[in-house]
C-alpha cells in the first residue's frame, strides 16, 4: 500500500500463525538486526488501522521513539506512555500469531530478509478477522457502546490514532 | 497537492479530493493569512485545527457520524479526513424533497443529534443544512429512500466545547437564521428539529430555549454597552 506521497513509501503487511522462533525474533527487534514492526494481531481490526498508524509516523517532522517501527507500535496506541504502547501492541515471547509490518522507502525493500528470519507459517491477511479480539480493541481504544453502536469500528479507531497527540482518549 | 482536486475555496480553508491511503479522502487545507503575523497565524491555526480534529472525535463518542480522520498535518496545515462520496446535503435534500412526511421526519432526526451534541457540550459554531449530509448506506448515489440514508455532520471549523446555554441558544438560532435564509419550507422544518432536540437533551434544555428566545429577541451578538 502506498503511504502519503511524500513519504515516496509503501507499507507490507504480513500475518504468520505458529511461530515457534518469537523469543528470538523479540530479541533481534531489540538489537534493531530485524528491520520490522511485529504487531499483535489481537488489537488490529483492520490493516488500514496500520497504514494510518505508520503514514502518522512517515509525516512526522520528527519520532517520539527511537525508529521509525517503533513509533508505529508507538502511534497505534491511544495512550502516550511509550513503554506501555510498545507493550501493549508488540509481541510477548509466549505469542504465536504475528503482524509484520515493513517499508519500502525511495525503492528500497528489505522486507524479504526479515521474513526468512521467521519460522512459522504466513497466512492470508484476510485471516486478520479471525485473530482480532473486538472486546479487547475496544477496550484498548477506549470506545463506548453507545459510540460502537452507530460509528463503524475503523472510524473510531483510525480518527483516535491521528489525534493522539493533541487529545487525550 | 499531488494527485488532489481543487473543489472548494471557503474563507478560511481549500478543500481538496482525492484519494489518500487507498480510501477517498477530503484534505482541508487551513491557507497563510498574509495579513497577520506569522506566528499568530499559525497559532491561531492550529488552535482551530486541534478544536475541529476533537469536535469530530467527541461527536464519534456520543454515537454522531462525523468523517473519520486519516492525519492532521499542523506543519502543512492540512486536516485529511474521510469524504463520503454517496452523498448530498441536506439542503439539497430539502430542496429536491416532495414528501413532508419525510422532511419532518429526517427533521426530527437532525434535531435529536443535535441535542445530543449539544448534551455532551459540543457547540457546532456553524449549523447550516450545506454542513450536515445524508450519505447512503450502500455506497450508491440514491436519496429517495430515507431507511437506505444516514445522516453526517461536516465541517467543525468553528467548534466550541465551553457548554454555556447561551452558546447553545446561538447555535440554535444560527440554524434557524441559515434555514429561513435557504429554504421556503424553513417553518415546517425548524420546529421539528426542536421537538427532536427536547426529546434528546432531556435535562436543562430549558435554560437553552430561554436563552435561545433572549438571543432570537437581540440577534446574535451580545451588546457590549457598559
Amino acid at each position: 500500500m502506498n503511504l502519503d506521497l511524500r513519504t515516496n513509501a509503501q507499507l507490507q503487511i504480513k500475518i504468520y500463525r505458529n511461530i515457534k522462533n518469537v523469543k528470538n525474533l523479540k530479541q533481534k527487534l531489540i538489537s534493531g538486526e530485524l528491520k520490522c514492526c511485529m504487531i499483535k494481531p489481537s488489537l488490529i481490526y483492520d490493516p488500514f488501522q496500520i497504514a494510518v498508524a505508520a503514514n502518522k509516523a512517515l509525516a512526522s517532522a520528527k519520532l517520539i521513539t527511537k525508529t521509525i517501527f517503533s513509533e508505529i507500535l508507538f502511534n497505534l496506541s491511544v495512550s502516550k506512555h511509550i513503554t506501555r504502547s510498545l507493550q501493549t501492541f508488540g509481541i510477548d515471547d509466549n505469542d504465536e500469531n504475528i503482524l509484520v509490518v515493513t517499508i519500502s522507502q525511495n525503492g528500497e525493500d528489505n522486507s524479504e530478509s526479515v521474513y526468512s528470519q521467521i519460522d512459522g507459517e504466513e497466512v492470508e491477511l484476510s485471516q486478520l478477522k479471525n485473530l482480532s479480539d473486538l472486546d479487547n480493541i475496544k477496550n484498548v481504544y477506549k470506545i463506548s457502546e453507545k459510540e460502537s453502536l452507530t460509528i463503524p469500528l475503523i472510524d473510531s479507531i483510525v480518527s483516535r490514532i491521528a489525534t493522539k497527540d493533541f487529545l487525550s482518549h | 497537492m499531488e494527485g488532489f482536486e481543487l473543489i472548494k475555496q471557503g474563507a478560511e480553508a481549500k478543500l481538496y479530493k482525492g484519494i489518500y491511503l487507498g480510501k477517498p479522502t477530503l484534505a482541508k487545507e487551513r491557507f497563510v493569512k498574509e495579513y497577520r503575523h506569522e506566528s499568530l497565524d499559525s497559532f491561531l491555526t492550529k488552535e482551530r485545527m486541534k478544536a475541529e480534529s476533537r469536535a469530530i472525535v467527541r461527536c464519534k463518542a456520543c454515537g454522531i457520524r462525523t468523517p473519520a480522520l486519516y492525519l492532521v498535518d499542523f506543519k502543512r496545515r492540512i486536516i485529511f479526513m474521510e469524504y463520503f462520496e454517496h452523498s448530498i446535503t441536506l439542503k439539497d435534500f430539502i430542496e429536491s424533497c416532495s414528501s413532508p412526511q419525510v422532511l419532518e421526519s429526517i427533521s426530527f432526526e437532525v434535531g435529536k443529534m443535535l441535542g445530543a451534541m449539544h448534551e455532551s457540550n459540543i457547540m457546532h459554531g456553524d449549523l447550516t443544512s450545506s454542513n450536515i449530509l445524508l450519505v447512503n448506506r450502500d455506497d450508491v448515489q440514491k436519496f429517495d429512500d430515507v431507511s437506505e440514508l444516514y445522516l453526517v455532520f461536516i465541517d467543525f471549523g468553528l467548534a466550541q466545547f465551553d457548554g454555556s446555554a447561551e452558546d447553545k441558544g446561538v447555535d440554535l438560532y444560527v440554524l434557524e437564521r441559515a434555514l429561513n435564509s435557504t429554504h421556503s419550507v424553513a417553518n415546517k422544518i425548524f420546529p421539528k428539529i426542536i421537538e427532536g432536540y427536547r426529546e434528546s437533551y432531556t435535562v436543562g434544555c430549558k435554560e437553552i430555549f430561554s436563552k435561545y428566545e433572549e438571543v432570537r429577541a437581540r440577534g446574535r451578538k451580545r451588546t457590549m454597552v457598559g
